[in-house]
């Protein structure tokens, strides 16, 4: 699959990772996929909005948002699209 | 048609507690299970992390399965079909040692499972995990192991939209393959929904997004009866402020682990004054509404709500708790805007959590459509009556699971795969992709929107005629206007999410209709449903709503409640 980058611009403060994906889902780009799962909600954290920022894994919706910030599908996972994966299915990356 | 074919004997629809058991009972009696997900195995959907720190089960003398029926229904007051009750926690011993033998890690003392209290039930009587641990991530990985230890087919990122029927039997599902952007078809002889809650119509609820009452949209559409919609459960735990913790329900934790007291603006213990006996132990539901009725009196904290506080605990009690407790970020974050739990109250306002309303049911979880068994939220049967106490909803699941997968078993062993016609499938199919074909209209995500400001205004905790008459022609105008030509912007078949908000949409808008009709049926107030205009429980209103498809709309009627177990004192 070839990885392509798209550059959104956000104003947001003090949000998450997650919630600045849905701004831009909501405002700028509905084709943007992501999995939200609990959407951070509460003490549990479910596991499906895992991705990479900034190369390092996090779950997007404890992430607090910085001012420049690459996301990335998490490497582990064959993605299926932008920041979707297969949890079923390793990538075969480390 | 286009659609791909899938057969099976059992076809489970939602993937939770409920979901799982099921497909684990319908494999062990040895038929082919496939069991679908609108996302990804145990990490979407609420079980993973909503089923929080009760799971009740009379495990032990003086406890007795009698005790725990007799609490259900009083907390239920009286409206809860009492041979449904009785047949689902019949069985809640066992669905404690099964969860402990498929490795879920319970609190142990002495020997014995360690069981906590909780308001409404006579005795302590839920298992748990660590004090302050939420058992979600327990169930995540439990149910999980055992999906995949005996090798159940999970079909995941499928949103089944319709149910098939052929001669008003169930005979299969509709859905799409979220990854490729195709319809698929299903074909079964026993479906099994297991679709979870609905609360994803409120603009304040303890549910993720998804609670989008998939299950209760389409059995409604397929023509099977609804019943005891207008009991929806809202629990006083959603944070209010500071602002970045908005909506956040860990104060629900907080809640199970240690009692709390509320404090209305004026620094009062008002529930006193509402519950002279149980106070501050009042069910959540109970609580909710006292708040509720203390903000329209203009005694509600500064954000809306009321004070939960821990003050009256020893410092080293709650210090002891939150040692062992996770989620430490939120307390992080309450310091870092000035709050303490040792000393602070946190601002707290009911949000909703759970429905009761579903489909209808017998003891063998079978709707009224011959081939279609609902589960968990989406199958009600009357089974919380107006108001569940807490824990009995993983007892429920797990029971129902078992008797569905049972029963949806033993039906396809002496029933063949049902003729679907080609016009039906491709009308569905047509249906589900319409949203994608239309250029200009209303986007997916602005009709939920709107139907969560709707519900949010016309039927939340309370309740009115004019208000919910209002909310009604609202939806109806929404309904015609906007959801008939709901459009997605984003028109990529691959993975597109705006897909799934539309196919959510239509569920969002049938089922908060089922609401409001029941709702301005039900000319009185109980447990949770409170009318402000009819304030007073009625005997006469011993009686379940129902909602049917009709020829235009919806019609409704009313049975009567029986009571093979206890009268009502």
């Amino acid at each position: 699959m070839k990885v392509q980058y798209a550059t959104y611009e956000v104003s947001c403060e003090g949000a998450t990772v997650l919630q600045v994906l849905e701004q831009i889902y909501e405002n700028q780009d509905p084709t943007l996929a992501f999995r939200s799962g609990c959407g951070g909600s509460g003490p549990a954290r479910c596991g499906a909005c895992v991705m990479e920022v900034n190369d390092i894994p996090v779950l997007a919706c404890g992430k607090q948002a910085e001012k420049e910030m690459v996301i990335k599908s998490h490497r582990k996972f064959e993605c299926l699209k932008d920041l979707v994966v297969d949890f079923e299915a390793e990538s075969g990356k480390d | 048609m286009t659609a791909d074919d899938n057969e099976t004997d059992v076809l489970v629809i939602g993937s939770g507690i409920a979901g799982i058991r099921a497909a684990i009972e319908a494999s062990e009696q040895g038929v082919n299970v496939i069991l679908t997900t609108k996302g990804a195995l145990c990490k979407d959907g609420a079980a993973s992390w909503m089923a929080g720190n009760a799971f009740q089960a009379a495990l032990y003398a003086p406890d007795s399965v009698e005790a725990h029926i007799r609490d259900t229904i009083i907390g239920g007051k009286y409206l809860n079909n009492q041979t449904l009750v009785k047949t689902f926690l019949d069985l809640g011993p066992k669905a404690v040692e099964e969860m402990h033998r498929w490795g879920m890690r319970l609190s142990r003392w002495k020997g014995k499972f360690y069981q906590i209290p909780f308001p409404g039930h006579s005795l302590p009587r839920s298992v748990c995990g660590k004090p302050g641990l939420f058992l979600g991530p327990e169930y995540r990985k439990t149910l999980f192991r055992e999906v995949k230890k005996r090798g159940i087919r999970v079909d995941e990122d499928i949103f089944i939209s319709d149910l098939l029927l052929s001669r008003g039997e169930v005979a299969g599902a509709v859905g799409l393959d979220v990854r490729k952007g195709k319809p698929r078809i299903y074909r079964a002889k026993s479906t099994i929904l297991a679709t979870g809650g609905f609360m994803a119509c409120y603009e304040f609820t303890t549910a993720g997004k998804a609670a989008t009452g998939d299950g209760h949209g389409m059995a409604y559409r397929a023509g099977a009866r609804m019943m005891d919609m207008e009991f929806v459960q809202f629990i006083p735990a959603l944070t209010l402020w500071p602002p970045n913790l908005f909506g956040d329900p860990y104060p629900y934790l907080l809640w199970a682990g240690l009692h709390p007291v509320f404090y209305n603006s004026l620094g009062e213990r008002f529930l006193e004054r509402y519950y002279p006996d149980a106070k501050d132990w009042a069910t959540r539901e109970a609580v909710a509404r006292a708040i509720v009725k203390e903000v329209r009196a203009g005694r509600g904290s500064p954000h809306g709500g009321a004070y939960m506080s821990f003050r009256h605990l020893p410092r080293n009690l709650i210090e002891d708790f939150l040692g062992k407790a996770s989620g430490v970020e939120y307390l992080v974050k309450l310091k870092d805007a000035g709050i303490d739990i040792r000393h602070d109250g946190i601002e707290i306002a009911p949000g909703a959590h759970y429905v009761q309303g579903g489909c209808w049911i017998n003891e063998k979880c079978e709707t009224s459509l011959a081939g279609l068994y609902a589960v968990g939220e989406a199958g009600s049967g009357g089974k919380d009556g107006a108001d569940r106490l807490a824990g009995n909803s993983i007892t429920f699941c797990m029971a129902m699971g078992s008797i569905a997968g049972m029963a949806a078993a033993k039906r396809a062993k002496s029933s063949p795969l049902l003729r679907i016609m080609e016009n039906d499938a491709d009308r569905l199919v047509r249906k589900m992709l319409a949203p994608m074909e239309r250029k200009n209209g209303m986007r997916p995500t602005d009709i939920k929107r709107a139907v969560r400001k709707i519900m949010s205004q016309h039927a939340f905790v309370e309740r009115d005629g004019g208000g919910l008459d209002g909310g009604l022609r609202k939806l109806e105008e929404m309904r015609e206007r906007d959801l008939a030509g709901m459009a997605t912007s984003a028109k990529n078949e691959l993975f597109n999410t705006e897909w799934i908000d539309a196919l959510e949409a239509v569920n969002l808008v049938d089922v908060a209709e089922m609401v409001c009709r029941s709702a301005l049926i039900r000319e009185e107030s109980r447990g949770l449903h409170q009318r402000v205009d009819y304030p007073d429980a009625e005997p006469g209103w011993l009686r379940h709503v129902l909602v049917e498809k009709a020829e235009k709309g919806m019609a409704l009627s009313t049975t009567p409640v029986e009571f093979p177990i206890m009268k009502p004192e």
